[in-house]
């Protein structure tokens, strides 16, 4: 996107011109040597660094030429490395230098630390309120799964981006499927039901072409699953987000198996497709996978002993991966208790 | 196994591709150090952009 958009975007040329810009491609050349010199851990990822290499901000993910505008802007304001940064903030803290430890933190996936130094870039600055509190938000949600953050504090920092003067639409439609998405994912659907519910509400107002468009098609997938509790009508809806000759592709099977899983819905036809995507996959370690997933169809469906026959496959294709050992010490404990 | 997620756009700060233009395509530096030269010699900071054609 960032390369599409820095050919047309008058934004992003106006910052690339204040400043040097190399491109690193980190699978080619010498691409990979300079991305584990800096520490790469994720793509895109930027770095702002001085005529020594030193780094003086870095920053994840492109999030429109305003925020890559910014980025570019902080660096070249404040030209101190992240270091000195560090410790300028602990002797007298400022927003921007509060925003630029986030940025720095995040880059090493520290989501924790990336929420804490926008919540003091917040305190410090209300006027960046709103921008703060979605990236704070956004931090939360990848930082979710590692229990971070509980649900009612991410409920709040969703709120507050909802009810922010600068969010748009897409934005509603976007966070209401992430708040949905937590919600579920901690076992709490029915939280995320209200989200569901005000997503369509602003995708209403959306083109059928906006940015949004797959993010709504999947709303209305939880809709008729969720809400109007229509299972057959969430499984067309869901098999219509699939591309035409999804059946033969393998990813796309597990794919769409593995919704079911999730769901619990459809599982008979889920495992069928999941065994078809094993058997049209070419590489022997997504052959692998696509049994792990048909091994948890057949644990959900109660067969025990199934599940262990295909996730022992599984092993033989990828010994090297523990995960399937796991794997099989749970669908082995699972059918011991079935027995027992 | 879970494979390729789509997450939503808002999450897709930390998980946005991008369209592979060749390094250097647009006549900037082709290596690192070629880039830090030219910042030393023009003053300007250095921005890289790490990337693949995922």
């Amino acid at each position: 996107m960032f390369a599409r958009e820095a050919s047309s975007s008058d934004v992003i040329k106006a910052a690339l011109a204040e400043v040097v810009f190399l491109k690193v491609d980190c699978e080619k050349g010498d691409g990979p040597a300079v991305a584990q010199k800096y520490g790469v851990r994720g793509y895109p990822t930027y770095y702002a660094v001085n005529a020594d290499g030193e780094p003086i901000e870095r920053w994840i993910g492109y999030d429109g030429p305003e925020a890559f505008a910014r980025s570019a802007a902080a660096a070249r304001r404040d030209t101190r490395t992240l270091a000195q940064k560090r410790e300028a903030f602990a002797a007298a803290p400022t927003a921007d230098l509060a925003v630029s430890l986030a940025n720095d933190v995040a880059t090493g996936y520290d989501w924790a630390g990336a929420v804490k130094h926008f919540r003091q870039a917040r305190d410090l600055d209300p006027a960046r309120a709103d921008d703060c509190t979605r990236n704070i938000f956004t931090y939360m949600f990848y930082g979710a799964d590692d229990g971070g953050f509980t649900f009612e504090e991410m409920k709040l920092e969703g709120d507050r981006v909802l009810a922010a003067a600068g969010t748009t639409d897409v934005d509603r439609v976007e966070l209401s499927a992430m708040m949905l998405q937590l919600a579920r994912r901690q076992e709490r659907p029915a939280d995320g039901i209200p989200y569901l519910e005000a997503g369509l509400a602003a995708a209403a107002a959306l083109p059928e072409d906006s940015p949004a468009a797959r993010t709504v098609r999947g709303l209305k997938v939880d809709h008729a699953l969720l809400v109007e509790k229509d299972v057959e009508k969430a499984i067309g809806l869901r098999k219509a987000m699939l591309p035409e000759n999804w059946q033969q592709e393998p990813r796309r099977l597990n794919q769409f198996a593995w919704w079911c899983l999730e769901n619990g819905v459809n599982l008979e036809e889920a495992e069928a497709l999941a065994m078809q995507a094993a058997e049209l996959a070419e590489d022997a370690g997504d052959r692998a996978g696509y049994l792990d997933t048909a091994a948890e169809i057949c644990l959900k469906r109660g067969n025990c002993e199934q599940a262990i026959a295909r996730i022992k496959q599984a092993i033989e294709l990828d010994p090297e991966r523990d995960y399937y050992k796991e794997q099989l010490a749970k669908f082995e404990a699972a059918a011991a208790q079935k027995k027992g | 196994m879970r494979k390729n997620v789509p997450a939503p756009a808002l999450a897709a700060l930390a998980l946005g591709l991008l369209a592979g233009a060749a390094v250097a395509a647009d006549g900037g530096p082709a290596t690192l150090d070629e880039a830090l030269t030219l910042a030393r010699q023009q003053d300007k900071v250095l921005i890289i952009d790490f990337y693949t054609d995922w």
